[in-house]
């Protein structure tokens, strides 16, 4: 965690503009490009060093292919990318290979993001060797102290993956991710797969990683519980866009877009005493990403939405508490309650 | 009173290669109509083993090996293969966490849903048709008629988890077993879906056993809650005093691990130590005794039983013993 008041003045780590990650729907034996799914469609945000940014939203609203994008697993259709203040986007071959180092994800399933055939041991050292983070002799050595840092015995090198539980499985994750000393991990659901008791332990290795290390992080997750726990500020993320942006306290207490509301009021809280709260159950699905309407994203979903809603696209604005919404400001109608 | 479901010590057994698995063990518990139990517990701790024991879909290596599954009045866990086919998406219905696991990728929702109300309510095809479509519109699926006509892949998750919910409610079951019915869904789906259940539950007095690992909907949706360790059940109580008052240090541990989205800022989880032992290891004595913050040598060695705290509340630890002792 990073002191609010001291974080305006400092350069941020990561900075993002206007990125825009599309994927193109292929079709028959000629792979005919028939449209585009706009996955990730203009967004913008910083990361200050030390700090956590949440990324939360719904299914398929492009958190994973922003997290791809910026380790280069996908291409960005446009916008710039600003790592270290080097353009990571448009960066020649060998200075990417140096940025790659600095920036790491780690994955939500831990099943499968490790190779079953290879042993602990290697799956750790290779990278090591690749980059040459420290001498031949010494490579064993840090791969003992890696596994200290992920609380692992020193033991379990010689074991193969499926040998592991789920939650240790995932600190051999978060173990690979840290072996080239990254400035900055991306976290993919890191927690979302695993039983609530094993899930705080790894939310506590977490923090406790980035005190010592000085970590930056990206927190992508749909477990509000989680990302409000790690996280320093949130971006809440609609389909393709980030539409509200702020500090953890302020998401929570304050939330200004329709559906950063609907998300909160929708979460379960874990008190039986709480549940005849007023919920605010907005009705459909998710519109389909590759069909998307002019306007509003949210505004087939959306209880406030106005006709202006319908035809012209709302900016993120604002400078404390950026909203992306034409109706932040219509404050009585939320108070009649909106059910399902 | 009686119950419309009763276990009465189950122990469900699964043949391996070498030798035969224990994978539920003692489960005990009633349910009555119009009313929720939560099942939760870790993965693995067996709640779907204990409701695929219920609606006898074990498979061919599983196995009922001890215990009653008493519904209305019929042992279920003596009952032969072809009654259960009559008992099964008639009396009792099943939500399954993959909504794929009950829907037919190569035949329309509207095919599946009529053969089935069909099958179990005596209705013409059309009758059946015009039911179908009533059963989708309640759960809110938008343009039902056309939907008749798709196939399963066609639909997103939430509106294919509405489908099989719309499917397992179509016969009114008086039982619904819901395997995690929302844990795949997004918080704003999930939060129409277990919305409909409430009030399905309200209009028919379907009896619903609700399981999931997540406390918040537990909270939301239980009024009796079951806590499961290892292929038992470590506490059982109404759900305001299992939140309140939780008795079984497993069940403190699972409360005290939830990052909670109502508290300020929360400067450390409190987490488990350790993982849950396998069916092929289990530990002497108490099965939680390797992580539990309160062992004792007799932890180490005898095996508690579930001891009854009051008349609604039980947990399976020694310190309901000790604590008694002490206040005697
Ligand atoms: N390789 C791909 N090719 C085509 N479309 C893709 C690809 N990967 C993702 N998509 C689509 O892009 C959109 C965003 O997907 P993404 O995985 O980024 O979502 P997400 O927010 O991470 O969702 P989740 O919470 O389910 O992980 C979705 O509509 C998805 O179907
Ligand atoms: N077909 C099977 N053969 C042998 N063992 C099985 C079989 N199915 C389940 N088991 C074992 O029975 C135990 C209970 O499994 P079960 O599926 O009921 O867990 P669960 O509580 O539903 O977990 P989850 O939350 O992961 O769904 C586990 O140890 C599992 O490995
Ligand atoms: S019986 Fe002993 S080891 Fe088991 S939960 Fe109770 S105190 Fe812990
Ligand atoms: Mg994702
Ligand atoms: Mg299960």
């Amino acid at each position: 965690m990073v002191d609010a008041f001291t974080v305006e003045n400092i350069a941020p780590l990561l900075r993002v503009e206007n990125l825009k990650t599309h994927y193109s729907i292929k079709k028959g034996v000629f792979s005919r490009n028939v449209g585009s799914i706009k996955a990730v469609d203009g967004v913008d945000f910083h990361i200050n060093p030390g700090e956590t940014l949440g990324l939360v939203g719904e299914s398929g609203c492009g958190k994973s292919t922003v997290g791809k994008t910026l380790v280069g697993l996908e291409r960005a259709t446009a916008g710039n990318v600003f790592f270290d203040n080097k353009d990571i986007l448009s960066g020649s071959g060998s200075e990417m290979k140096k940025v790659r180092r600095d920036l790491q994800i780690i994955f939500q399933d831990p099943y499968s993001s490790l190779n079953p055939r290879k042993r602990v041991k290697d799956i750790l050292e290779e990278p090591i060797r690749v980059h040459r983070i420290v001498e031949p002799q010494l490579v064993s050595k840090r791969v003992d102290e890696l596994l200290e840092l992920v609380g692992l015995p020193r033991a379990f090198k010689n074991r193969y993956p499926h040998e592991f539980s789920g939650g240790q499985r995932q600190r051999i994750g978060i173990a690979r991710a840290l072996s080239l000393n990254p400035k900055l991990i991306i976290c993919d659901e890191p927690v979302s797969a695993l039983d609530v008791s094993i899930q705080a332990q790894i939310l506590n290795l977490l923090k406790d990683l980035q005190k010592e290390l000085n970590l930056t992080f990206l927190f992508i997750a749909h477990g509000l519980g989680a990302v409000k726990y790690i996280s320093d500020r949130i971006a809440v993320m609609y389909l393709g866009k980030i539409v509200e942006i702020a500090k953890t306290e302020e998401i929570f207490m304050n939330p200004q877009h329709p559906y950063t509301k609907a998300l909160l009021s929708a979460y379960p809280i874990p008190n039986p005493e709480l549940r005849s709260k007023e919920r605010i159950i907005i009705s459909g699905d998710v519109p389909n990403p590759s069909n998307l309407q002019k306007g509003c994203n949210f505004y087939s979903r959306c209880p406030l939405a106005k006709s202006i809603c319908r035809d012209e696209e709302p900016l993120l604005k604002g400078e404390k508490h950026p909203v992306a919404c034409f109706a932040v400001n219509d404050e009585k109608k939320w108070n009649a309650g909106i059910r399902l | 009173m009686k119950h419309l479901l009763e276990v009465v010590n189950l122990q469900t057994a699964f043949q391996s290669e070498k030798s035969e698995i224990i994978a539920v063990d003692e489960i005990s518990f009633t349910l009555n109509a119009g009313e929720t139990l939560g099942i939760v517990g870790e993965s693995g701790c067996g709640k779907s083993i204990t409701s695929l024991s219920i609606i006898g879909l074990l498979g061919k290596k599983g196995r009922v090996k001890k215990g009653n599954i008493y519904f209305d009045n019929e042992d279920l866990a003596q009952t032969s293969e072809s009654d259960f086919r009559k008992i099964r998406g008639n009396q009792i219905s099943m939500i399954f966490q993959e909504p794929m696991t009950s829907l037919n990728p190569v035949f329309t929702i509207g095919n599946q849903m009529i053969e089935g109300i069909k099958l179990h309510m005596k209705l013409s095809t059309k009758e059946a048709r015009s039911y179908a479509i009533e059963m989708l519109e309640k759960v809110r699926i938008p343009r039902a008629e056309e939907v008749m006509k798709e196939y399963p892949h066609v639909l997103s998750g939430g509106m294919r988890q509405r489908v099989v919910i719309a499917m397992a409610l179509a016969c009114k079951p008086k039982l619904l077993i819901a395997d995690e019915p929302t844990t795949a869904l997004d918080v704003t789906i999930q939060a129409q879906i277990l919305e409909l259940m409430r009030n399905l539950k309200e209009e028919s007095e379907t009896a619903i056993m609700f399981i999931t690992h997540d406390l918040g909907v537990i909270a939301e949706m239980a009024d009796k809650v079951i806590v499961m360790y290892a292929g038992q059940i470590v506490e059982e109580a109404d759900v305001f005093t299992l939140f309140k008052n939780p008795k079984h240090p497993y069940t403190q541990g699972l409360m005290a691990s939830i990052p909670h989205i109502e508290y300020e800022e929360e400067e450390r989880l409190s987490s488990i130590p350790g993982t849950v032992p396998t069916p092929q290891n289990m530990p002497k004595g108490c099965r939680f005794h390797t992580r539990c913050p309160y062992v004792t040598e007799q932890c180490k060695q005898e095996r508690p039983d579930l001891f009854q705290i009051n008349d609604t509340h039980k947990s399976r630890c020694w310190l309901v013993k000790t604590e008694k002792h002490n206040k005697e």
